[in-house]
C-alpha cells in the first residue's frame, strides 16, 4: 500500500483551500476547438484545458488534454491522499490493425529486429492494454451506437481494485473509412459528477473529415525495433559508434523540432539541447547546472574512460504531470539520449533536480566507458549512481548535499554499532549489498566520503581513483565469460555430471566477482595492515 | 547459437511485443456459426462450424479438424442439437406410428419437436449467457454461509469450488476455534475464469497467481488455471489460509515467514467430495523441489535467519513451507508448534508492537522467544534442531506423478536435461495428464536427432489429453516442420493461432519454436 507523504501533506493543505475555492465558482462552459487537418479530425475540449505534449515516436496517441483544475481524494482507511488532473486522449488505430497482428522477426547485421505489428485491434483492447498499471478494472458499461451517420462504441472502465484510488474512464470510438479515432477520458470516481459532463460533451463534438496527411504510422501500425546482441558493437570501430550517437541525436532534435507544441521552446547549449516548457529563468538555470555538472564530470573522472560523450536532450516540463504524462507517451524503446526533468513547482521536493542529474549521469557514464558502467561491482556504480544525483551546483561550482533523512538513519545505525568499516565496502558482493537496505545507504555515504567528501583530500584522495583504475585494468585483464561459456556448452554424459554442472554455474558469477573483489583488494591495498583501515574507517565514521 | 541464446533471454520481451503471427499468414477469422460447446473445464468454444457425431464434436477450424471426445464436454449446441436430442430405440418406433413419448407423455412428432427447438434455443441461450458472465460486470454472484462469491466461471465450476472452500473453512475451524467477526460479514471471493481477467480485474501483474487483501475491504482474488486444476485448489486454500489466520487475531499479524509457510503447508489438502472430509499435510511438489535445487547449488536457509526474521522473502514458500511441514508432521514437535502458532497471536505475556495498517507485530527476537518457550528449547538447542530440519528434507520424496512432473519440469528450468528427461520420463509412464510436462518431455526428445518421432508421439497423446490446448499443436506443428514436413507444421502453428488467438504463453512457444529458424522459416 502506498502511503501520504507528509511533506505532501502540508503543501497540500494550500493546495486544497486553491482547489476548493475554485469548486464554488460557476463552471465554465465554454470551450476550445483542436482541430488537426493532417489526420482529418476535430474535438471542442474543455475549456481551460491544456494542450499536452506528446512524444514525436507515439505511434497511437496523437493529442492530449488536460484539465487546469487538480481534484482530490483521501483515504481515511489506508490514509492515502491524491491529487488528479483529468486528461482527455486521442489515439487513431488502423483499421488495418485488426487483421495486421503479431510480428515479424529478421536478422540483421546489428541483431534481431523486430518489426511490430498492430498491439490493439479497437479501442477496447487499446484501454485494456494501456490502463494496466492503474489498478484493477472492468469494463463496466458497452454500448454501440450511431452518431452522424458513424458507428461508434461506447466504453465505461472502472478502476476498483488494488488501486491507489478509484477511477473512471471513458472511451468512444468513432470508426472511420480506415481507422478509428478514439477518444479516452478519465475522472476519480469521488468527482464524476462533476467531471463527465464536460467530457462527454467533448466525446460528442469529434467530427471527421477528409485528412491532409497520412496515418500516425502510415501502413504500418506498431514500431520497428533493433535489439542489439551483446557482442554486435565490437565490429564498429570508436568512429561508427560516436557516428551513430551523434546522427540518433540530430534525428531526435529534428523530429522534437518539427513538432513542437505552442509554448515550448528549444535552446542549444555546448553539451546539451533544452527542450523546454518552463519559463525562460527556469530553463536557463536548468542550461546551466546542466553544464556545469557535465564540465564537473569531465574534470573529476578524466580517468574513467575515453568513450565519445555525445550532446544529451534535457526537457524540462512544465510540472511533474506534464512529464509523467510525455513519458507515458514515449514508445518503451525508445532509443534516445534523452532525460526528462520538469519545473518543481511545489518546492518540497529535490526529485526533479535528482532524477535530472542521475539522467545526465548515467548517459555520460555509458558514453565514457559502457563496460564499465555495466561491469562494475554494484556497490560502486550503485554508489556513484546515489551520490551524483544529489549534485547542486552555484555558477560553475558543483556540490553534494546528503539528505537529511538518511543522516539521521546513518546516525541511528551509529548509535546501535550497525556502521560498516570500511574494509567492509571493497568486500561487498551485489547479494550482500543488496542482502540489507542499509547496506545500500551505508555504500553511499561511504562513496560520497572518498569522492566528495573529507576523504577526496589528503591522505586518502587516491584511494576511490586508484580503485577504480585497477578495476577497468581487471576488467580488461578478465576479457570474456569464455568460462561460463564453457560451462553452458558442456554437455554432461552422466545425472551426476550434470549436477555438479548445475551447481558450478549457480556458483559462478558469485565467485567470479567475489575473485574480482578480492583481486582488486589486493592491487589497491596489497601493503595495508589491519591499522591503516582502521585509520580509515575512524576518518569515515568521523566525517558521518 | 547468438540467436538461439537471445531468444532464451527474450522470452518476455518476446510475449510482449509479438503478436501471434511471427512469420505465419493471417489467419481469416473463423466462419459464423450458431455452434457452441462448453467443456466441462468451463472454456466456450463459439464461432466456429462443429459436426456432432455419436462420440464427439469435431470441431472444423480452417486449418484442420480438432475432435473433442464428448466425455469432456458440459454441455453444447450444435447442428441444432442439444444434449437431450438424442433419440432412443422405443422413441424411433413410436415416431414411425406417428407418436413419440416425450417427457412421460406421448405426443405426436410435429409437437416434440416444437417443444424440442424451444428448449434448443433455451439452451443456445444458456450458453451464450455463460460466455457473456465472462465479463465481470456480468459476474455470477451467490453467498455460501461463509463466503460472497463472485465469479466469471459457469456455474458448476463454481459450485464445486465454493463448496471446497465451505469444507475447508469447516476444517480450519475445528483445529484452531476461529469466529468471523460480525462486522466483517462474507469474505467476498473473486473468481476469475483465466490469469489476464484476473491481472486485468484484480489490478496484478507478474507471476502473481492470487491475492488476499487483508485491509478493508477484505477479498480473495484468484484466477481457475485450467490446464492445473489441482494448482488453483492449492492456490485457493493458500490465500484462504491468509484470511483465516487473520481470524485468529483480528488485531494480530504473523511474521511473513509464518504467514507464508503456514499457507503453504496447509494450501496442500486432499478433499473427498463425498464426505466432504479435509486433510492436511501433503508434500508440497513444486516447493520440494525448490528447496532440493537449492540444496544441490549448495544454498541452505538458516532456521535463525527464518524464526527471526521481519521481512518478506521467496524462501518462506518453500523453505518456510519445509520447516512447517517438519513442525507439524514430527510427533515431539507437533504440539509445541500449534501452541506456539497461538501463543504468537492469542498469548499474554508476547510483546507485540503497532505497526503499518494499526496491526500488531511481533519482532524477530519475541517471535524466537515465543518459538523456544513453545517448543520447551533454548537457544543453544537452535543448531541441532537446524540439523534435524536438514535431515527431514532430506529424506522427504515428492508423491507420485505430479512430483515427478514438477521436479522434471523444474531440471528442465535449469538445464539439467539428463534428470529432466528421467524424470518426465517416469511422469509419462505414471500416466500424466499434464500438458505442460508433456511438451517439455516432447522438447527434450526433439534435440536428439532420433528423438523426433517419439516427440510427435508425446504431443499427439497429448491431443488426447485435450484437443483445443492450442499449445501442444504449436509444438506438434513445429516437431513436423522440423522433421521436414513444413506444410503440415505450419498448417497445424495456424490451428494453434485459430485456437486460442491471443493466448500470449501461445506466443512465445510459437516464438521458441519457430524463432530458432527464422532464416530457413522466411
Amino acid at each position: 500500500m502506498s502511503r501520504t507523504r507528509e511533506r505532501s501533506r502540508r503543501v497540500m493543505r494550500v493546495v486544497v483551500a486553491a482547489v476548493a475555492l475554485a469548486a464554488l465558482l460557476p463552471s465554465t462552459a465554454r470551450a476550445d476547438t483542436h482541430k488537426d487537418e493532417k489526420l482529418g479530425f476535430s474535438i471542442v475540449y474543455p475549456r481551460k484545458w491544456k494542450i499536452m505534449p506528446v512524444a514525436a515516436d507515439s505511434r497511437w496517441l496523437v493529442a492530449r488534454f488536460q484539465s487546469h483544475r487538480e481534484y482530490e481524494h483521501s483515504d481515511a482507511k489506508t490514509n492515502f491522499w491524491t491529487r488528479h488532473e483529468p486528461k482527455l486522449d486521442v489515439v487513431i488505430i488502423p483499421l488495418s490493425a485488426g487483421e495486421d497482428r503479431g510480428a515479424t522477426v529478421k536478422k540483421t547485421k546489428d541483431g534481431v529486429s523486430i518489426s511490430e505489428a498492430a498491439p490493439y485491434r479497437d479501442l477496447k483492447e487499446y484501454m485494456d492494454k494501456t490502463l494496466r498499471n492503474e489498478g484493477g478494472f472492468h469494463f463496466s458499461a458497452e454500448d454501440e451506437v450511431e452518431i452522424n451517420g458513424r458507428k461508434v462504441m461506447q466504453y465505461e472502465v472502472t478502476i476498483d481494485k488494488l488501486a491507489r484510488v478509484p477511477k473512471r474512464v471513458w472511451g468512444w470510438a468513432y470508426y472511420g473509412d480506415d481507422a478509428i479515432y478514439g477518444v479516452v477520458a478519465d475522472s476519480l470516481m469521488a468527482h464524476e459528477d462533476k467531471i463527465k459532463p464536460d467530457i462527454m460533451k467533448a466525446f460528442r463534438s469529434v467530427k471527421l473529415f477528409q485528412r491532409s496527411g497520412t496515418l500516425p504510422s502510415g501502413e504500418r501500425t506498431g514500431s520497428d525495433i533493433t535489439l542489439r546482441g551483446f557482442d554486435t558493437d565490437a565490429d564498429l570501430t570508436e568512429e561508427d559508434i560516436a557516428d551513430r550517437r551523434d546522427k540518433g541525436v540530430d534525428r531526435e532534435v529534428s523530429r522534437i523540432v518539427d513538432g513542437l507544441p505552442k509554448d515550448w521552446t528549444v535552446k542549444e547549449t555546448k553539451h546539451f539541447v533544452i527542450v523546454s516548457h518552463a519559463d525562460k529563468r527556469y530553463t536557463k538555470e536548468v542550461a546551466r547546472h546542466c553544464e556545469a555538472f557535465r564540465g564537473w564530470l569531465d574534470k573529476k573522472f578524466d580517468y574513467l574512460g575515453s568513450g565519445h560523450r555525445g550532446r544529451v536532450i534535457v526537457r524540462i516540463c512544465a510540472d511533474s504531470d506534464e512529464r509523467s504524462n510525455y513519458l507515458e507517451s514515449k514508445g518503451w524503446f525508445s532509443d534516445t539520449y534523452e532525460v526528462v526533468t520538469y519545473k518543481d513547482r511545489d518546492g518540497w521536493s529535490d526529485w526533479a533536480m535528482e532524477s535530472l542529474n542521475r539522467g545526465i549521469w548515467n548517459i555520460w557514464f555509458s558514453d565514457t566507458n559502457r563496460d564499465l558502467a555495466v561491469g562494475a561491482p554494484r556497490w560502486i556504480s550503485s554508489g556513484l549512481a546515489d551520490v551524483m544525483e544529489r549534485a547542486s551546483s552555484k555558477g560553475k561550482k558543483i556540490e553534494f548535499k546528503a539528505d537529511t533523512w538518511d543522516k539521521s538513519r546513518i546516525n541511528e545505525l551509529r548509535r546501535d554499532d550497525k556502521l560498516l568499516p570500511a574494509s567492509a565496502f571493497f568486500n561487498l558482493t551485489t547479494a550482500e549489498l543488496w542482502a540489507d537496505w542499509e547496506n545500500g545507504r551505508q555504500v553511499e555515504f561511504f562513496v560520497n566520503y572518498l569522492l566528495v567528501g573529507a576523504g577526496s583530500k589528503g591522505k586518502y584522495k587516491s584511494v576511490f581513483p586508484d580503485y577504480v583504475k585497477n578495476l577497468i585494468v581487471a576488467m580488461d585483464e578478465a576479457g570474456g565469460d569464455e568460462e561460463y561459456i564453457k560451462l553452458l556448452e558442456t554437455v554432461p554424459k552422466t545425472e551426476a555430471e550434470e549436477t555438479e554442472l548445475f551447481r558450478k554455474r549457480a556458483e559462478y558469477w558469485t565467485n567470479q566477482e567475489r575473485t574480482m573483489l578480492d583481486q582488486l583488494r589486493e592491487r589497491t591495498f596489497g601493503d595495508w595492515a589491519v591499522k591503516d583501515w582502521e585509520r580509515l574507517s575512524a576518518a569515515y565514521w568521523k566525517e558521518l | 547459437m547468438i540467436l538461439r541464446s537471445w531468444f532464451a533471454l527474450a522470452r518476455p520481451t518476446l510475449a510482449l511485443l509479438m503478436g501471434p503471427a511471427l512469420l505465419l499468414a493471417t489467419t481469416a477469422p473463423a466462419l459464423a456459426s450458431d455452434d457452441i460447446l462448453q467443456l466441462k473445464d468451463g472454456r466456450v468454444v463459439d464461432g466456429v462450424t462443429m459436426e456432432l457425431t455419436e462420440t464427439a464434436i469435431v470441431v472444423k477450424y480452417k486449418n484442420g479438424d480438432v475432435t473433442v471426445p464428448l466425455d469432456r464436454v458440459e454441455d453444447y449446441f450444435v447442428g441444432g442439437r442439444s444434449r437431450e436430442t438424442g433419440l432412443t430405440d422405443e422413441d424411433k418406433e413410436k415416431q414411425a406410428s406417428g407418436l413419440v413419448r416425450f417427457r412421460g407423455r406421448w405426443i405426436t412428432v410435429a409437437k416434440r419437436t416444437q417443444q424440442l427447438e424451444k428448449e434448443r434455443r433455451e439452451r443456445h441461450e444458456a450458453l451464450k449467457d455463460v460466455q457473456a458472465h465472462r465479463e465481470w460486470r456480468n459476474r455470477y454472484q451467490f453467498e455460501t454461509k461463509n463466503f460472497a462469491i463472485q465469479s466469471t466461471l459457469p456455474p458448476h465450476i463454481n459450485e464445486r469450488y465454493s463448496q471446497l472452500l465451505e469444507d475447508y473453512f469447516a476444517e480450519f475451524k475445528k483445529m484452531w476455534g476461529i469466529r468471523v467477526p460480525k462486522k466483517w460479514g462474507r469474505l467476498p471471493v473473486c473468481f476469475y475464469h483465466d490469469r489476464d481477467s484476473f491481472n486485468r480485474t484484480a489490478g496484478v501483474s507478474g507471476g502473481t497467481a492470487a491475492y488476499y487483501r487483508f485491509v478493508d475491504p477484505r477479498d480473495l482474488n484468484f484466477y481457475y488455471d485450467r490446464t492445473d486444476p489441482d494448482q488453483t485448489v492449492a492456490v485457493m486454500f493458500h490465500e484462504a489460509n491468509h484470511y483465516l489466520t487473520d481470524l485468529m487475531s483480528e488485531t494480530f499479524q504473523y511474521p511473513n515467514w509464518v504467514n507464508e509457510a503456514m499457507a503453504e503447508y496447509w494450501a496442500v489438502t486432499v478433499w473427498d467430495a463425498d464426505t466432504g472430509k479435509v486433510q492436511i499435510g501433503g508434500i508440497q511438489d513444486g516447493r520440494l523441489v525448490e528447496v532440493k535445487n537449492d540444496i544441490e547449488a549448495g544454498k541452505r536457509y538458516g532456521l535463525r535467519r527464518l524464526i527471526t526474521n521481519e521481512n518478506r522473502e521467496y524462501e518462506f514458500y518453500y523453505w518456510g513451507w519445509s520447516f512447517v511441514h517438519f513442525m507439524l508432521e514430527t510427533k515431539k514437535y507437533e504440539k509445541g508448534f500449534r501452541k506456539f502458532f497461538v501463543q504468537l497471536a492469542r498469548g499474554k505475556g508476547v510483546k507485540r508492537s503497532r505497526g503499518a495498517f494499526n496491526f500488531e507485530y511481533v519482532s524477530g527476537d519475541e517471535c524466537l522467544r515465543v518459538f523456544l518457550k513453545n517448543l520447551k528449547l533454548k537457544d543453544g538447542d537452535l543448531e541441532a534442531l537446524q540439523t534435524e530440519w536438514y535431515a527431514y528434507i532430506d529424506q522427504l520424496e515428492s508423491n507420485g506423478t505430479r512430483g515427478l512432473e514438477e521436479a522434471g519440469m523444474s531440471a528442465f528450468a535449469h538445464n539439467r536435461r539428463l534428470r529432466a528427461e528421467r524424470l518426465l520420463k517416469a511422469a509419462m509412464e505414471a500416466g500424466s495428464t499434464s500438458i505442460s510436462a508433456h511438451i517439455r518431455y516432447a522438447e527434450i526428445l526433439r534435440m536428439k536427432p532420433e528423438g523426433l518421432a517419439e516427440a510427435e508421439k508425446i504431443l499427439r497423446r497429448a491431443v488426447e489429453i485435450d484437443s483445443l490446448e492450442a499449445r501442444v499443436w504449436a509444438h506438434l506443428g513445429y516437431t513436423l516442420w522440423i522433421g521436414d514436413r513444413k506444410e503440415d507444421g505450419k498448417r497445424l502453428a495456424n490451428l494453434a493461432r485459430e485456437i486460442d488467438p491471443d493466448n500470449p504463453f501461445l506466443l512465445i512457444d510459437i516464438a521458441e519454436a519457430l524463432g530458432e529458424h527464422l532464416d530457413d522459416a522466411r
